[in-house]
């Protein structure tokens, strides 16, 4: 198994305050990684420096066999080709003054797609994510909640990354519509081969959608595995915290 | 589908007990808002309920329902530019007649408000303690300064708030957001209020979190005997907080109750489409990735639903009307 | 309808909408298609000045000074030199309309790349700029066209550079702040995430947003500046006499406040009129681009 993403020993600081004490991980090709944490655990800090957006004080990142952080502008450019975001908010996931498929030519052209190929590569996308061709010509204002985020994700999987960071991906959409979702980023990883960073404060979602779990407490990895294992076994005090309050919801 | 008896029209489903006295009683409301040029947009389609004193009352429903608007016009609060017809009477008064100053005396007061972000009931400008007391005295609920003091600080413990003299001393976004969520609902209890509305409590707050903030919620209706009336999309949060026997969850699609029945029943044994899709739709790892259930778009999208019939005692579903004009008649 | 189909789709089909668009026209509100009707034919009306059939708006005879409206061929009647008041109302319109237009279309572009630029920069860079900006914001226009008349001669290139100076501050602090909102949006951040480079992020995923606002506040403060402008053309800082300028016609229908005031009444209607149509249309604007959903 090659591994796609990794960390070694992330740190992070604000001032005086340590959003990251030394997280490490590795996410296996066309897998998925569950990071679940409360608000302030740094799950998202970590998400954000993994596809460096943000620096780190100490650590390293490997994408593939690639030091991130120790990449030059051109190469970085390049290995953003490999690792690419779903943010949180479908709302503003999209450039609201941009029709969705300006929207997805802004990607392609940063992507360094040719530019014959994209009338044709956005209508491909589109139809990846259910969404009929028409709804290239919709502002993003006129989309539901749902179906932005689905023009977000095929935006994500515009040139096929190795990865894809979801940054609490379906947390800002109704229990219904994250269903679609999430069966849509199961389809993806299925047909695409692609590896998910799936960050998500919902127990539930990881549950379902994740191989490996890696369970943040402000800023410390307590606890990691195969999702099975950690959930039906959980060694640190806070994953049985998490679970617990996971578990009086499922009483149907 | 089969009816076994068929209720008037009036869309609460279940007969009540005799004698059971109703907190707010809701009838035929309406709520309509101004579309293009002078076409209306029906947002809530005729559509009634009574809530029960110790009661939870679930309004179920994803985003465009119409849940929230109707649990806001029910209560005086309709949105600007909404148009309301129909009736809610709540202590003999109908909310949806009185003036400002008198609805007024009642929200806040007789009726309690828990908001999906807390940062709408909270002055970020003002120490958490302050507000609370502001309120007290605002309605008349504490004889001196004094007074309101000391019952502000018995709140934030209420709501399991456990250092309170530190809390009420801070600014709202010195903690973090559960506990403004506990200040909110504390807020909207100070007055001992008949009837809270808490709309989407916790979609806003981690999983973990919210679930605390719900079960809260559950604990204090019970030892204040009120009302509560629980706006949510979230199924698995709609099973918690109904977790008394008596507790009941309304079904909302486009604007109209779907299902209507006791939570066991709903939750248990759902008979309309829409929820037994929302129930299915669950993520969890007994469903294989890429297969969660979702609904169908025939479902999400149809107004054709006839008025609630009742299937068992208590439970009563919408069904298809097959001839949109043939109002009267459902699916044999 | 029953759902007869035997496999549940995994993601429910989408119904097929058409997206029309409403051209930005149609969504102006009344008052402000209105206001931009109005201003239109001012503009033309300005515009064509010098071959319409007017009086000559620089020389009158004093044997027909401060006559009254509605005389013999003087319609708005004359000023204190017998020239025709519509001659040198429709030229001192055109004036004041370059100078209460052009300074903010130069200011507009200037405080736009200089919010945009600190909006979009780390601490050190955005604190320089933005005290600078502050430190224009202090000074005074007036004293400020003052030292410019001295220095470089009164005249009308003179007014529009000391009013330029004067609105690239405010139009700075609403393009950093507009900026440094968008920067944080998650659309700006994926747009970091794909490679994009920066000017490609400023000019295609910043701007267009930001723009809207920014282009809302400057209309509406031509409108200020205008009656700015005005005012300094009356303390005598605008353009030279004989030239016609609303302010200085202003000044020198002073002398007939005690005859006749309702003669000085033409030029401040002119003044208020250009005042309240910008801020009207610029109104407007923002509500009509913010339907587009500009608005993030």
């Amino acid at each position: 198994m090659s591994t796609v993403l990794s960390a070694e020993n992330v740190v992070k600081r604000y001032g005086s305050f340590t959003a990251l004490h030394g997280v490490s991980f590795a996410l296996e090709k066309g897998k998925t990684l569950g990071v679940v944490g409360e608000s302030g655990s740094g799950k998202s800090t970590l998400g954000r420096i993994v596809m460096r957006l943000m620096t780190l004080d100490s650590g390293k990142v490997l994408l593939g066999d690639d030091d991130l952080f120790a990449l030059s502008r051109a190469d970085l450019r390049v290995a953003r080709r490999r690792i690419q975001l779903v943010p949180q908010d479908p709302r503003h996931a999209l450039n609201p003054a941009m029709t969705v498929k300006d929207n997805l030519f802004f990607q392609l052209r940063a992507q360094g797609i040719a530019r014959s190929t994209w009338n044709a590569k956005a209508e491909e996308l589109l139809g990846q994510v259910s969404l009929p061709a028409d709804y290239l010509h919709a502002y993003p204002h006129e989309l539901s909640g749902g179906q932005a985020q689905r023009v977000a994700i095929a935006r994500a999987i515009a040139n096929k990354p190795e990865v894809l960071v979801c940054d609490e991906a379906v947390s800002a959409l109704d229990k219904s519509v994250q269903a679609q979702v999430l069966n849509t980023f199961a389809e993806l990883q299925s047909s695409l081969g692609v590896a998910m960073f799936f960050i998500s404060h919902d127990l539930a979602v990881v549950e379902h959608i994740s191989d490996d779990v890696l369970v943040l407490n402000r800023g410390t990895a307590v606890e990691s595995g195969k999702t099975r294992d950690v959930l039906s076994n959980p060694q640190d005090p806070y994953t049985r915290e998490l679970l617990e309050a996971r578990h009086s919801v499922s009483a149907l | 589908m089969s009816a076994t008896t068929n209720l008037p029209t009036t869309p609460r489903g279940a007969e009540l007990p005799p004698g059971v006295p109703l907190v707010l009683d809701a009838t035929s409301v309406s709520v309509s808002f101004r579309g293009k040029g002078s076409r209306y947009n029906t947002v809530v389609d005729s559509v009634g309920l009574g809530l029960e004193q110790s009661q939870v009352t679930v309004l179920l429903g994803e985003s465009g329902s119409g849940k929230t608007v109707f649990a806001r016009s029910i209560t005086g609060m309709a949105p600007r530019g909404a148009r309301v017809a129909g009736a809610a009477v709540f202590s003999g008064q109908n909310l949806l007649e009185l003036n400002g100053r008198e609805l007024r005396k009642v929200q806040g007061n007789r009726i309690g408000m828990v908001p999906q972000d807390p940062n709408a009931s909270l002055d970020p400008m003002r120490r958490v303690g302050g507000q609370i007391i502001e309120t007290l005295m605002q309605h008349g609920k504490a004889a001196s300064k004094t007074a309101a003091k000391a019952r502000m600080l018995e709140l934030l413990e209420l709501v399991h708030i456990h250092e309170p003299e530190r809390v009420a001393h801070c600014y709202p976004h010195e903690v973090s957001g559960g506990m403004r969520q506990r200040i909110a609902i504390a807020i909207a209890i100070c007055c001992d209020p008949e009837l809270i509305v808490a709309d989407e409590p916790s979609s806003a707050l981690d999983a973990s979190v919210g679930v605390r903030v719900v079960q809260l919620l559950d604990d204090l209706r019970e030892r204040l005997n009120t009302a509560i009336l629980f706006i949510t999309h979230d199924i698995g949060i709609a099973a918690l907080i109904a977790s008394k026997p008596n507790d009941r969850v309304a079904v909302m699609l486009g604007g109209r109750i779907v299902e209507l029945g006791f939570a066991h029943q709903v939750l248990r044994n759902p008979k309309h489409p829409y929820t037994r899709a929302l129930l299915a739709a669950e993520p969890s790892a007994d469903v294989a990735r890429g297969s969660l259930a979702v609904v169908p778009d025939e479902v999400r999208t149809q107004r054709n639903w006839g008025p609630l019939l009742e299937v068992e005692p208590g439970h009563a579903v919408a069904s298809l009307i097959e001839n949109p004009t043939d109002q009267k008649g459902g699916l044999a | 309808m029953t759902n007869s189909s035997a496999a549940t789709p995994s993601v429910a089909s989408v119904p097929v909408v058409r997206f029309h668009r409403r051209s930005m026209l149609s969504r102006l509100p009344m008052r402000s298609a209105v206001a931009l009707g109005i201003l239109t034919a001012i503009v033309v009306i300005v515009v064509a000045a010098p071959i319409l059939p007017l009086a000559d708006p620089l020389t009158g005879s004093l044997s027909d000074r401060l006559l009254p409206f509605f005389s013999d061929g003087h319609v708005l009647g004359t000023d204190s030199q017998g020239r025709d008041m519509v001659a040198r109302l429709v030229f001192a319109t055109r004036t004041s309309l370059i100078a209460g237009v052009v300074p903010i279309v130069i200011a507009t572009l200037i405080g736009l790349i200089i919010g945009t630029i600190a909006g979009l920069s780390g601490k050190v860079v955005n604190t320089i700029l933005m005290r600078a900006v502050d430190i224009m914001f202090a000074f005074p226009g007036v004293l400020l066209s003052l030292l410019l008349a001295i220095t470089l001669g009164v005249g009308l290139p003179t007014l529009i550079l000391a009013l330029t100076v004067v609105w690239i501050a405010p139009v700075a602090r609403i393009a950093e702040t507009e900026v440094a909102r968008i920067r944080d949006l998650d659309f700006v951040v994926a747009a970091r995430a794909s490679g994009a480079s920066l000017p490609s992020i400023l000019l295609r995923q910043v701007t267009p947003v930001s723009l809207p606002a920014v282009l809302a506040y400057s209309t509406s403060l031509v409108g200020a500046n205008v009656a700015i402008a005005g005012g300094l053309g009356f303390i005598g800082l605008g353009v030279p006499s004989p030239e016609p300028e609303l302010g200085s016609i202003l000044q020198e229908m002073q002398v007939a406040v005690y005859t006749d005031p309702s003669l000085a009444l033409a030029p401040v209607v002119v003044i208020l009129a250009l005042s309240v149509l910008f801020p009207l249309i610029g109104d407007g604007l923002r509500e009509a681009i913010t339907g587009r959903g500009s608005d993030a």
